[in-house]
Order: structure tokens, then C-alpha cells, then sequence
């Protein structure tokens, strides 16, 4: 009856001691922080004289972690001489040692074996009595660690995902491997909880060290640099392999007597882009034991990120250099068309104006026929030099060499001004000029000798192509835009046509070519002029009705 | 026809146009001096005092647009009526030349009586 009713009283006594374990577990994440109390309490609740709690490696092997509390050096050194005899056997979890002695094996919620509690009684372990609340405390602190260790486990991985995050947003957009190895390594160094990282690049099929680096002294960045082809083949090999690596110091192949770099584990990532090998990132550590498959899942993600970074900071490099050839070669391009135009210019300035000469009797009277062959003289002389003209004003637009003012300017006197400078050419062929537009217009945004220039153009084309009729002009004002139409009867555009009129050396069929004369650049440049002064050139046009050329200019500066 | 003989400097590097230019204000009465750069015009201008000058822009040794802003330092000859010589009349060349201290501008190829009209802007 006594011994039943001690029994009892036992039972409430362990209940007692294991709920206070429970809240002791509940108010706590840290291992490091509940651990040793855990020990010091339960030193307390069974009068032990000492305990240790190791916690073992994924394959329940190794010992990665061990709280001590109370155990000389002595004793923990024969307790971790004995704990691998207990791993050996199945089925049971607690194991007395001796009357003094005993093992406990702590398993998580799956059933593996986490790790092990050593206890170490001060006076004689009435066994019968401890085995109840072993038990059950054994198990909840299994469950207890494994439970901590994956809630820490997901943080790090929420962690690990935000500096992905981070990285992909820092290094997108950036044109400049220093920038991008700055902006990454040290959320590398974060995400592995990792000492020392840095690069290796490849150029030429050569490895050499790439600033920045994080965590590297100056000592060991020489010796990065000091390292030879064969010290560096492990780096080679998984350069061509594209695989993950993890070794312990990959440099020593051939002399263990290196100084740097010595006790560290490393990672190492390749990073390939298409079969282009771009180098290798070096993740090292002192401390960790050993990078887990997760670290490496994540590294192979980043290795990726960055592999696809670096590769558009080549191509970037490469077309940029491209780019300045084609920028070298089109200026040499301009340069000779314009010394080529005022080359061209000279001997026609001869041409022109001694022809003039004779035709006005400067060197005395003509006959009549000679009058008019030196008219066709004049006339063909005229006619290249508006082509040197027109093929240097093109060649300038397209090098981007034409320079072209937006500014406020007075529209109706640069019609006026083409207006007046055309009028005879009209009149001598019959034309009527209408001006259908108000003499108080709006400013308009352009260049005025430009626009006089696009004004010209389009109104000597509808004189030249206009044989009876008219020529009108109109200016219509709209909220952000003048429209200006230069509207003619004459011989007008067939619709198939009308795609290539503003092509260059294009008329609207040859034949007019050899009718109506023209370099065919005209509506070209025009139409370039047009859209450089943020305008629209269109057209409209019925065959033998007339055509109508529009084209339109800002009234603001924003347009 | 112009009563007094005004000298007009002719400055002008290529020997055909030169001989143009020249042909044009003798036939229309005007005496000429003639420089084939800048530095010749400078010290033609210093020897002869002309009354007008006719300045090409793109020239050896001292192109055009130099000479001009030196010409505007010599004493005396802030005033006289400097024509350039343009090469394309839709180039900035114009502009430049204006600043540089030109009275006014023809651009090539003229006509004789685009020329003389300039000149009796100034020479009257």
C-alpha cells in the first residue's frame, strides 16, 4: 500500500518537474538559450551531478553540437568515447551506463535520431524510478530541438530567398561586372553566413581574381593572384563541367604547406552562360562544417543570376565597341562627303559663274545658238550641284550632323519668304498662288531656315509638277499643332507610288526623272527635316488630279 | 557704273574662281588686289587700304574666319565692309562668319549680278 501510494507520489512528482519543461520549451526558439537551462534544471529535478546534450549530423555520425553542464573534462571525454556504442543498437532508447551513468537518445518527431542526453547521477540511480520520466522527457526534448532546428531552418531559407530577391533586383540593369560582383557578393556572404568570398574571371581561359572582395585580406588577395594553372584545375574542371563543388581548400593540390586560405571549406560556383565559361565565385568558411544541399541548390540559383548578368555586361561591351567603330567609320563617312562637297563645289563655283559670264556678255555678244547651248550648260551645271547639295544634306541627317534649332519663329514670314522667292517661277508657267492662311498665325517650334528649306521643296515640286491650275496654301491651327498644306493640280501620285515617293533617289516614276528633272532626294530630306522638327509629313494624291502635301509643326516645345 | 575706282581685295585660294571674281568687278569697274589666304590678305590689307573685301571662308594657312576677327583689330579697319564667301548656303557657315566680324554674306556659286548687287550695298 505504501509502496503503491510512494509510486503515486512519484508520478505527480514527475508530472510536476515535465510540465514545468513544457513551459520552459514553449517560451523559447534559441537552442543555445534553453539548453543549459534545461540541464541546469534537470541537474536540480534528479540530483545529478552532471549532463551534457550532444547533437548529432544528418546521419546521426557526428557530433555537431554538445551542451555541458557540471562534467569535469574527464568524464565528457568517456562519454563521447561511449555514445557511438548506443547509435549501433535499435530499439532501445535509454541506456544505463552504470549505477551512476546513463544514455538517453533523443529522437525527433520522424524517428531519427537527433541526438543523445547524458546524465550523471550524484548518488545511486534508483533506476525503476527515473525510467518513466526519462522517457517521456527525452521525447519531448527531441521533438523540442527538432522542432526549433526547422523553424530555424526556415527562416534562414526566407532569408536566403529575400537576398535572392535582392540580388536579381541589384545586379539587373547593371552594365559593369564591378557593380554587379559589389551589389552581390556580400548578400552572398549573408546567405552563406560565409567568412570570405570573392571571384575568379575567366578571361582567355585564364582564372585571375576580380575585385571586390568580401572578407579577403591584402595578404590573401596577393596570393589569389600568385595562383598557378595547376592550382587552379579543380577550378577549370568545374568551369567545364558546370557543377557545384565543395572541397576543403581546392588550391592545395601540390603543396600542403600553403599558408592561406589553410582551414577553410569552400564553395565553389561555376558561372557558365551557353557554354561560355565566365569564371568562378569562391564561398569559404572556417567554421561551417559543411554546406548543405540547400546552400547548394541556392548557389547553383545564384550562380545562374549572375552568369546571365555578366553575359549582358559582355555583349553590352561588345556592342558599344561595335557601336563606336560604326560611329568612327560614319564620321570619317561625313567628313569626307563634306570635304568631297566643297571639293565638288569649287570647280562648279568655275562652272557657273563663267557660263554666266559669257551669257551676259561680260567677254562680248553671243550668237543666239550659243546663247542656248551655254543655257543647257547652265542648267546641267545647276542641276549637280543641287544633287552635291541635296547628297550632303542627307549624308549629314543621317550622320546626325544636321543641326536643327527648335525655337519660336514666325511662320507666315517664312512663307512669305518662299513665297516671294517662287512667285516668278509660277507666274512663268501660268500658276495662280493661292494663299489660304492668316498673316497672324501662331509662333510655330523649328528652325526657320529648315522649315524654309521643307517650304521650298514642297512648293517648287507642285510648281514643277503643276502644268495648268493652281497652287494653294493653307495653314490650319490646331490645339498643339499648325497643319500646312501645300495643295496642287497638277499631274498627282498613282497609289502604288505613293510607298516610295519619300525614298531616296525615288520619283514617283522614272520616266518623271528625265521629264520633270530632280535629284529624287528631295521629299527624302524633306521628310527627315520634318520629323526632326518633331513634325509628320503625309500625303494625298490622286493621279492626274493633283496631290497634297501636309505636314505639321509644334506650337510648344513639350509636343 | 560707279564714278570713283573702288579697290576691292579678292581673297580666294582657287586660281580659276579668283580669275572669276576678278573678271566680274573689272568689267563692272572696280580695281582689284588679290590674296590667296589670310595672312596674304592681312598684309595686302595693311599695304593697299582696300574699300572693300571679298573673303572666301575656306582657306589655306588662315582660313577665312580668322582673318577676319584679326582684320577687325588692325586700326582703321573696323569698318570695312567685309563680304564672305560661302560655301553651301544651308550650312552654319553664315552664322559663323557674321560673328567672326563679316558685314554680310553671298554664297558660291554666284551670278555676276548677285555680286555686284552686294557690293553696291556697301560701295556707292
Amino acid at each position: 500500500m505504501k509502496k503503491k501510494q510512494g509510486k503515486i507520489l512519484g508520478r505527480i512528482k514527475d508530472y510536476n518537474l515535465l510540465n514545468q519543461f513544457h513551459q520552459l520549451f514553449a517560451s523559447k526558439t534559441e537552442l543555445r538559450d534553453v539548453l543549459p537551462l534545461v540541464l541546469d534544471k534537470l541537474g536540480k529535478g534528479l540530483k545529478l551531478k552532471g549532463s551534457a546534450i550532444f547533437l548529432l549530423d544528418e546521419n546521426e555520425q557526428i557530433i555537431i553540437d554538445s551542451f555541458i553542464c557540471n562534467l569535469s573534462q574527464e568524464e565528457l571525454n568517456s562519454a563521447q568515447q561511449d555514445y557511438k556504442n548506443f547509435l549501433a543498437q535499435e530499439g532501445e532508447n535509454i541506456f544505463p551506463l552504470s549505477v551512476q551513468k546513463q544514455f538517453c537518445l533523443l529522437f525527433d518527431w520522424k524517428n531519427n535520431r537527433i541526438g543523445l542526453l547524458f546524465l550523471y547521477f550524484s548518488e545511486k540511480n534508483t533506476q525503476q524510478a527515473q525510467s518513466f520520466f526519462l522517457e517521456k522527457f527525452s521525447f519531448y526534448l527531441g521533438i523540442f530541438i527538432s522542432k526549433t532546428n526547422e523553424l530555424k531552418q526556415m527562416q534562414k531559407s526566407m532569408k536566403q530567398l529575400s537576398s535572392l530577391y535582392n540580388i536579381s533586383h541589384h545586379i539587373s540593369g547593371k552594365l559593369n561586372i564591378e557593380e554587379i560582383l559589389a551589389q552581390t557578393l556580400p548578400y552572398l556572404a549573408k546567405i552563406f553566413e560565409a567568412e570570405k568570398i570573392w571571384m575568379m574571371i575567366n578571361k582567355e581561359g585564364t582564372l585571375s581574381p576580380i575585385p571586390p572582395y568580401v572578407g579577403l585580406s591584402a595578404a590573401e588577395i596577393t596570393y589569389l593572384y600568385s595562383l598557378t594553372k595547376e592550382q587552379l584545375d579543380i577550378s577549370q574542371a568545374i568551369l567545364s563541367t558546370g557543377q557545384i563543388m565543395q572541397i576543403p581548400n581546392p588550391f592545395q593540390k601540390y603543396s600542403v604547406q600553403e599558408k592561406y586560405l589553410q582551414d577553410y571549406k569552400m564553395l565553389l560556383i561555376p558561372l557558365k552562360m551557353a557554354n561560355t565559361p565566365l569564371g568562378v565565385i569562391y564561398i569559404a568558411d572556417r567554421e561551417k562544417k559543411v554546406f548543405t544541399l540547400l546552400d547548394s541548390q541556392l548557389a547553383t540559383s545564384i550562380g545562374n543570376q549572375l552568369a546571365a548578368a555578366l553575359i549582358s555586361v559582355y555583349l553590352h561591351k561588345k556592342l558599344t565597341k561595335e557601336n563606336i567603330a560604326l560611329e568612327h567609320a560614319n564620321n570619317l563617312k561625313t567628313q569626307f562627303l563634306a570635304n568631297m562637297s566643297h571639293e565638288l563645289r569649287t570647280p562648279m563655283h568655275s562652272i557657273i559663274g563663267y557660263t554666266h559670264c559669257l551669257l551676259d556678255g561680260i567677254d562680248g555678244e553671243l550668237e543666239e545658238e550659243q546663247k542656248k547651248d551655254l543655257q543647257k550648260v547652265l542648267i546641267s551645271a545647276e542641276h549637280l550641284l543641287g544633287l552635291i547639295n541635296d547628297v550632303l544634306d542627307l549624308s549629314k541627317i543621317d550622320a546626325g550632323k544636321m543641326e536643327v534649332k527648335l525655337e519660336a519663329f514666325n511662320l507666315v514670314s517664312c512663307l512669305n519668304d518662299v513665297l516671294f522667292a517662287l512667285e516668278k517661277l509660277a507666274s512663268n508657267k501660268g500658276l495662280e498662288i493661292i494663299r489660304d492662311y492668316s498673316e497672324q498665325l501662331p509662333v510655330a517650334i523649328g528652325d526657320y531656315a529648315r522649315v524654309r528649306q521643307i517650304l521650298l521643296n514642297l512648293m517648287s515640286n507642285a510648281i514643277k509638277f503643276t502644268e495648268k491650275g493652281w497652287i494653294k496654301i493653307t495653314v490650319q491651327i490646331e490645339k498643339n499643332y499648325l497643319n500646312i498644306m501645300v495643295q496642287d493640280t497638277g499631274i498627282g501620285i498613282s497609289e502604288q507610288a505613293i510607298p516610295y515617293i519619300f525614298e531616296e533617289f525615288r520619283q514617283a516614276d522614272g520616266s518623271t526623272t528625265r521629264k520633270y528633272g530632280g535629284t529624287g532626294l528631295g521629299l527624302a530630306i524633306t521628310k527627315k527635316l520634318v520629323e526632326m522638327q518633331k513634325g509628320k509629313l503625309s500625303v494625298e494624291s490622286t493621279l492626274g488630279k493633283g496631290s497634297t502635301f501636309k505636314f505639321t509643326l509644334p506650337r510648344k516645345k513639350e509636343c | 557704273m560707279p564714278k570713283k575706282k573702288f579697290l576691292i581685295l579678292v581673297v580666294e585660294d582657287d586660281y580659276n574662281n579668283k580669275e572669276l571674281a576678278v573678271k566680274i568687278l573689272k568689267f563692272f569697274g572696280y580695281q582689284t588686289a588679290c590674296a590667296v589666304n589670310g595672312e596674304e590678305a592681312i598684309e595686302m590689307i595693311k599695304k593697299v587700304k582696300p574699300d572693300l573685301i571679298l573673303m572666301d571662308l575656306s582657306l589655306p594657312i588662315m582660313d577665312g574666319w580668322q582673318a577676319t576677327s584679326l582684320i577687325r583689330k588692325i586700326p582703321d579697319c573696323k569698318d570695312i565692309p567685309i563680304i564672305a564667301v560661302t560655301a553651301h548656303a544651308m550650312g552654319g557657315d553664315k552664322e559663323i562668319a557674321l560673328e567672326a566680324g563679316c558685314t554680310a554674306y553671298i554664297s558660291k556659286p554666284y551670278c555676276p549680278k548677285q555680286l555686284v548687287e552686294i557690293i553696291q550695298q556697301y560701295l556707292f
